[in-house]
């Protein structure tokens, strides 16, 4: 399974392999409608009842489909005056919106359900399908039958969607499918936050408002426990597959007029004095930069990210515009250069601390004035796979976390009986991927790469 | 797969490059014989009728439509228990949204897909690259309404019932395109009783005012239009290739007289593509005129109520900014020396100065119109201007602004150019959209009323063309009749020279006497060099006015010549009517 991600994930230009994906998907489609009609009966005389099932399905599927696409073209202004959004971020508000009624419920480590992940498949799909229809004109070789070749130009899907869209249609489906896989799991279960205080299991962040998990005593048998590493990793490459891809997407947005309008004159007001300072001293450690700085929340980590964003923008546009007008004041130039390059391996290193932090402004002023509708789509669905690929991540790990509390209370059961809490994997950040810093950090150096 | 997939981005590829780059026009060609549709440029050419002939309807006619349009809701003209007057149509009026007949899953399953291709080309507002700089929404919409009608209809060549799949097409895709008018609504208060006997005032959605009472109409309209092709099965006409009707009547003397009796109408002549309507020898049956006449008239009523909902849509748009700044500076530049002197007399009467500009071609007088039109809004935003500065000045600044007339006087002029445009419009009742429509059709941003403009607007013209060749049987059916009277009186009695005086029936009557169409304007009837074959025959309308005017000259006494002139070049763009008001 996951090598055979990690081949689709590397083989981007292999197009057979995507377009056999996307005829497998194709198939889906259909075999899932013909599904749907033989759960009623095998029997011989409700073929008729079957084909009938089918028909009115694909009616009440068709006027979804018209009142969602309807809706979209509105722009979600229903009153039809055309003061709504642009298609571009439509489609990416359905796709966040589609995305959190169908994930937002997936609480526990259990396959979805059957309706729900129905409704995900199908809706996706009609948004999807709009990239269809997002061409570009490439030259082709065309051979006369005469045998002579001539160059036409012809029309394909955009590469940049030709690419990412199969991709993540196999991310998502791997995801879907890792979470199908612990149907059958017997080892752990749940319980509900309800429930009393001696049955309840350990939480290992403080997100009250999950199930917590229960662990057999003594934890997991060996070989649940390398079954669920192995679901682990899985997920983790979906995480970091389209993260990449959002990444990616997000570069290639162009920085709107409206942010570089907000922002301060120089990279000293941007970032204010302190951090101004620590970056402009003459040895920087990007490492102790950060040691030095209050990242103790998600507030004040992603405010440092706006801050080197910000900057980044300001530096680079007053080179360009020292570019064009003279070579005067090269060595100011140089300055603003090696500033620029520190503010974003710092951004990286960021990154890689905490994967799962919530948009820049930047990021999200680029999703609201994007009217590139094949890069909204793009950078919706990777985003709700990274945000569901971040959650399925963390339930696992909490499963592993009362895993490991199991063990140590079996080992240390007869000598102590400290409390969880004191043990090292409890974060005190309450971010709860970061102490999984080193599942990244091979990651990073991919993603400087590309 | 891979195969397949560059198999389809090629026919992609072909539609691309046939629609000079607009690859977003044509949307799944279902079949070849929509070739003629022309599916011109978005909201240009929209207006399918006969090229440059249109105006259909008298003046008479026109002054009962506007009042009609002058009212917000449609009044429907016609009464509800009309059967409709159709030979061999006994089924009555089909409703819009019938059971669908039975299909193979396989066929709707590609339907789904073919529906999630065209909404995604809506979505992507024409621009096939994604880059979000396509048309917004609501001329998306217009633009994929009147190009589905011109590949559909096209210019509706006979009277015949549509093909299946292409009505299956038409009302498929309309149905599509008007079910994004289901999610527009508006917000009224409406009062609610508590279980406690109290009220409170909730909003609740409402399907828009304008919408919902247009948009069944609009609906009830395209069933009627289309039932009534239906209707024409088994008719005692038919239809032949004019190389055909030529190729039968060389050499052959007696053929020839027919022939020449059975010349198309004037509006027909420079169509020379158009087949040819064919009687039996005596005409049409009385029973037959008699249903001919029955659906002229109601298609008549269809396009008067079209038009009204049309004209309704078009007023009720925003005037666009771009139009007001391309505007001249002031109403004198925008009407040329003499039509300003005119409306600037002290004595002004509007039909007197209509009677002395060249109207005599659509396009003088489309030109006469937009630059009427132009300068009523010159005017008035002259008059705008004027006018807030005394409502925020002081008091004096107020009465000076009532006493000096210099905001009236635009006041005056501007209404003075709104009666010219009125009488032209009333002459002209089928005049092609202004410049003022075409910039609200393009600037227009409301989904809702780019559907109510695109879908009246097709059915206008879809009525018209429907008229067109009821009239051309018409004309046919009253030569071979006339003809069989003419071999009786020999030469003279009605030929010669047009009838011009005619008056026009109302066509609020159904039962007036099934010979006097209005359209029916036999005029040369008797002329024998009017054989033209297609190889002689000029490929532009142009040639064919000359040519034509060429016949009417061997004919006619030289005193005539002046109204023939007028006549000829009028009569082939504007249908005739004009002659009628000489």
């Amino acid at each position: 399974m996951v090598d055979d991600e990690e081949q689709t994930l590397e083989t981007h230009e292999d197009e057979e392999t995507m377009d056999a994906e996307q005829s497998t998907t194709d198939v889906e489609q259909s075999a899932e409608v013909k599904q749907e009609g033989s759960t009623s009966d095998s029997d011989k005389s409700t073929e008729q009842e079957k084909s009938a099932n089918i028909k009115e399905k694909l009616k009440t599927d068709m006027e979804q489909m018209k009142e969602k696409f309807s809706k979209l073209l509105l722009g979600e202004d229903m009153s039809g005056g055309g003061k709504g959004v642009s298609s571009a971020l439509a489609l990416s508000n359905a796709i966040t919106n589609l995305a959190a009624s169908v994930f937002g419920e997936q609480r526990k480590l259990e396959p979805m359900p059957e309706d729900r992940k129905m409704r995900w498949r199908k809706e996706v799909r009609w948004l999807l399908s709009v990239t269809d229809h997002i061409v570009e004109f490439v030259p082709y070789q065309h051979t006369a039958r005469d045998g002579s070749n001539m160059e036409i130009m012809i029309t394909k899907q955009r590469k940049d969607l030709l690419m990412n869209i199969p991709a993540l249609r196999k991310l998502d489906k791997m995801l879907t499918d890792c979470l199908d896989n612990f149907k059958d799991q017997k080892e752990f279960w749940y319980v509900s936050k309800d429930a009393n205080e001696s049955e309840k299991g350990v939480q290992r962040s403080d997100k009250w408002w999950l199930p917590t998990v229960k662990v057999p005593p003594g934890g997991l048998s060996e070989e649940s426990r390398k079954w669920m590493q192995k679901q682990k990793d899985c997920a983790n490459q979906v995480l970091k597959a389209s993260m990449a891809i959002n990444a990616e997407v997000l570069a290639e947005m162009e920085i709107p007029e409206n942010y570089i309008e907000d922002l301060p004159k120089n990279g000293r007001d941007s970032l204010g004095d302190t951090i101004y300072k620590s970056i402009t001293v003459e040895f920087f450690d990007p490492g102790q930069f950060l040691a030095t700085i209050d990242l103790s929340s998600e507030h004040k980590i992603l405010d440092l990210k706006n801050k080197m964003e910000a900057s980044i923008v300001i530096w680079k546009r007053k080179m360009h515009q020292k570019e064009s007008r003279s070579w005067g004041s090269s060595v100011k130039m140089e300055r603003r250069e090696l500033f620029e390059e520190r503010a974003e391996t710092i951004l990286i290193l960021l990154k890689q601390r905490f994967p799962g932090l919530p948009q820049s402004s930047l990021d999200i002023c680029k999703i609201e004035s994007n009217k590139d509708v094949g890069h909204a789509v793009l950078e919706s669905y990777s985003r709700v796979l990274e945000s569901l690929a971040n959650t399925v991540m963390n339930r696992i790990e909490d499963v592993l976390y009362a895993d490991e509390l199991a063990q140590d209370l079996a080992n240390k059961s007869p000598a102590s009986d400290h409390t969880p809490c004191q043990t090292p994997r409890h974060t005190p950040t309450g971010t709860p991927t970061s102490t999984t810093i080193s599942d990244f950090m091979g990651w990073g150096s991919d993603q400087g790469d590309s | 797969m891979a195969a397949a997939s560059v198999c389809s981005s090629e026919e992609d590829n072909n539609n691309i490059s046939s629609s000079s780059g607009r690859c977003c026009e044509e949307s799944y060609s279902v079949s070849a014989d929509i070739s003629e549709s022309e599916s011109s440029s978005g909201f240009s050419g929209c207006r399918y009728d006969d090229g440059a002939s249109s105006s259909s309807l008298k003046s008479s006619s026109f002054a009962a439509c506007h009042s009609v349009s002058g009212n917000d809701s449609i009044i429907f003209p016609l009464p509800t228990t009309f059967t409709f007057p159709l030979i061999g149509g006994n089924e009555g009026v089909r409703i819009w949204d019938k059971k669908k007949p039975h299909k193979q899953p396989d066929a709707d399953l590609s339907e789904i897909d073919m529906m999630k291709e065209k909404f995604a080309k809506l979505l992507l507002g024409e621009d096939m690259s994604g880059g979000g700089k396509g048309v917004c929404t609501a001329l998306a919409i217009s633009n994929a309404i009147t190009n589905l009608s011109a590949s559909v209809f096209g210019e509706l060549w006979r009277l015949e019932p549509l093909a299946p799949q292409k009505k299956a097409m038409w009302q498929r895709e309309m149905d599509w395109l008007l079910s994004v008018s289901d999610s527009i609504v508006d917000f009224v208060p409406s009062i609610q009783q508590s279980p406690d006997g109290g009220t409170y005032e909730v909003m609740e959605t409402k399907p828009r005012a304008d919408l919902s009472i247009n948009l069944p109409a609009l609906k009830k309209l395209d069933s009627m239009l289309i039932s009534m092709l239906d209707g024409f099965c088994n008719t005692e006409f038919w239809y032949v290739d004019r190389g055909v009707v030529l190729a039968e009547g060389d050499g052959c003397e007696a053929f020839q007289s027919r022939v020449c009796g059975g010349r198309p109408s004037i509006r027909q002549e420079d169509k020379w593509w158009l087949p040819y309507p064919k009687l039996p020898p005596n005409g049409l049956s009385e029973d037959a005129r008699k249903r001919l006449q029955q659906c002229r008239d109601c298609t008549n009523q269809i396009l008067k109520a079209a038009l009204a909902i049309n004209s309704n849509v078009l007023a009720e748009m925003e005037i666009p900014n771009a139009y007001l700044e391309s505007l001249p500076k002031n109403g004198k530049a925008c009407l040329g020396e003499i039509i300003y002197r005119y409306i600037t007399a002290e004595q002004f009467s509007p039909e007197c100065l209509l009677d002395c500009l060249d109207l005599s071609s659509e396009h003088h007088t489309l030109e006469v119109a937009n630059r009427v039109e132009g300068a009523i809004h010159a005017w008035k935003l002259k008059d705008g201007k004027t006018h807030p500065k005394a409502k925020h000045s002081s008091w004096s600044g107020k009465i000076k602004g009532l006493v000096a007339d210099g905001g009236d006087k635009n006041t005056y002029l501007a209404q003075r150019a709104e009666t010219l445009l009125h009488s032209l419009r009333l002459r002209f009742p089928g005049l092609p959209q202004t410049s003022l429509d075409m910039s609200k059709i393009q600037y227009n941003k409301d989904v809702g009323q780019s559907i109510l403009e695109s879908y009246s607007r097709v059915m206008e013209s879809l009525a018209f063309n429907i008229m067109a060749r009821i009239d051309d049987v018409m004309f046919v059916d009253d030569a071979t009749k006339r003809s069989e009277c003419l071999s009786t009186f020999k030469r003279g009695g009605l030929g010669g020279r047009p009838i011009q005086k005619r008056m026009s029936p109302s066509p609020f009557s159904i039962q007036h006497t099934p010979y006097s169409s209005p359209f029916a304007t036999p005029t040369f009837c008797s002329s024998p060099i009017l054989i033209r074959s297609p190889g002689r025959a000029p490929t532009t309308p142009i040639n064919g006015v000359i040519e034509a005017e060429c016949h009417k000259l061997e004919i006619v006494k030289p005193g005539d010549l002046d109204k023939l002139w007028t006549y000829a070049a009028a009569g082939n763009l504007n249908g005739g009517s004009v002659t009628e008001r000489d």
